[in-house]
């Protein structure tokens, strides 16, 4: 793809697994928006790449190193700025179909790691940023690879985003309607090394029922529903879902409040 | 009720606690059985072969009152979910409807709703952010060039539809969650409209 910008590119180095993303950009707010989404992720160069990613000013838009064209059309450049970081994390995700990747938020404490999965808009980013407020330790937001072959979660401490709680009730469904807001999180608070698995919390926002143990099928069952790449693994998964619901116990988290579920989970140990 | 069915072959089960854990390879799919009906497919594959021996171990097994109206909705659980044979001349007629509400009504009536009324939750293989790197797959959200290409008969965009619009790749436009391939619409506060997103 021609660099038709005239501005020099811009290197930054995202690194998850010893492994690294060279993202190259002639966008001042792109190389800014993702130094900060990956902050705790950036690294100096060093041999062991996965590949580049380019992302160049085109038209009304950025062009990605593939032919694929994000435009404008109206909307914000902030708008387009969380596809690129998305960009950043599918390349991770796909250079690694080794793990099984959910949908998680993951925090650890004493050792130990707690994952908060769900589907979008239940809470998994507000109760990670809560937790690492009453100084359980940063892993994962968002998106947790976890071991085939050992219940460890693998960090990937993208920088959080929480949405912003309009300081009234609101309908679960609009949820999703409310905007995000980068939580900063101490360098000292971010988990560097793969931790064991001791709970799992299925989150579920809009209903008072408080923390309660599900069984472990029910609890497989949300591992696999909540792993994006069950497609790659397949029976695996289902092996592997049924292994870490056999050994860690699960919870189902209902709540109304965030306050009062994450003091339920900070007391889990 | 007459002979009862088969349990299909090539299932991968997974006993845990009460529930069981089916996958099946053919289909791509995950189904999780309550205690009752993965009882009653146990019972199956033991080769149990009448209703009311059926129906005497689920009542022993599980220590539940004994009722015949459990059995017919746990087969058409079992085969709603693609668990039973049914190129085998045992395979159950579907349910109607009615009768089915019906059945669940008489089983409320006698305590043992909670324990008894028949349940699999089923999972389909999500294309994730995989879809890109499937072959082969024709299922919501993977690449097409045209409709016959999709299991759903409808390629827009180049994204097999999964019913009323929900193929939006991440970028595009979205008015929910369920539009999108990722599930996630990300909406600003204030819009109706947002962007599909990982």
């Amino acid at each position: 793809m021609a660099h038709r910008s005239g501005k020099p590119l811009e290197d930054l180095f995202v690194e998850f697994d010893s492994s690294q993303l060279r993202v190259r950009t002639d966008a001042a707010e792109v190389r800014d928006y993702l130094a900060r989404a990956f902050e705790h992720m950036l690294s100096a160069p060093s041999a062991r790449s996965i590949g580049e990613l380019h992302i160049l000013r085109s038209g009304e838009g950025y062009a990605i190193a593939d032919g694929r064209q994000l435009e404008f059309r109206g909307r914000a450049a902030s708008d387009l700025l969380p596809l690129l970081k998305d960009e950043v994390r599918v390349r991770f995700m796909r250079s690694r179909p080794d793990l099984l990747w959910l949908h998680a938020g993951a925090v650890e404490r004493g050792g130990a790691a707690l994952l908060i999965s769900g589907p979008s808009g239940q809470g998994k980013s507000t109760m990670t940023t809560l937790l690492c407020e009453r100084g359980w330790r940063l892993l994962s937001d968002d998106i947790a690879p976890v071991r085939m072959d050992a219940d460890e979660v693998i960090p990937f401490p993208q920088s959080p985003l929480r949405r912003v709680h309009p300081g009234r009730e609101i309908q679960p469904d609009a949820v999703n309607t409310l905007a995000r807001q980068g939580v900063a999180i101490a360098a000292s608070m971010v988990r560097r090394t793969a931790a064991p698995i001791k709970a799992l919390v299925f989150v579920a926002y809009g209903q008072a029922g408080g923390l309660v143990p599900i069984p472990r099928g029910s609890a497989a069952m949300e591992i696999l529903k909540n792993s994006t790449n069950f497609i790659d693994h397949k029976g695996a998964a289902v092996d592997r879902a049924v292994e870490i619901a056999r050994r860690v116990p699960a919870y189902r988290l209902s709540y109304l409040t965030a306050i009062e579920a994450v003091v339920a989970v900070h007391d889990l140990w | 009720m007459n002979a009862l069915p088969r349990v299909r072959s090539g299932l991968l089960r997974h006993a845990l606690d009460n529930q069981v854990l089916v996958y099946d390879s053919r289909d791509g799919l995950v189904h999780l059985l309550d205690p009752a009906t993965a009882c009653v497919m146990q019972l199956l594959e033991e080769g149990v072969t009448t209703a009311d021996e059926i129906i005497s171990q689920i009542a022993i097994r599980l220590d539940v009152p004994s009722n015949a109206e459990f059995l017919p909705l746990a087969l058409d659980e079992l085969r709603k979910a693609g668990l039973l044979d049914l190129s085998a001349a045992t395979a159950p007629a579907p349910l109607v409807e009615v009768n089915r509400r019906d059945m669940i009504r008489r089983l409320a009536l006698t305590g043992a709703a909670a324990m008894l009324v028949p349940a699999v939750a089923t999972l389909t293989a999500t294309p994730g952010y995989a879809q890109a790197s499937a072959v082969g797959t024709l299922g919501r959200c993977e690449s097409c060039v045209r409709n016959s290409d999709c299991s759903s008969n409808n390629c827009v965009n180049g994204a097999c539809d999964g019913g009323n619009g929900s193929s939006v790749p991440n970028g595009g436009a979205c008015s929910g969650n369920g539009n999108c391939c990722s599930n996630n619409c990300f909406i600003t506060a204030g819009m109706n409209k947002g962007t599909c997103v990982a």
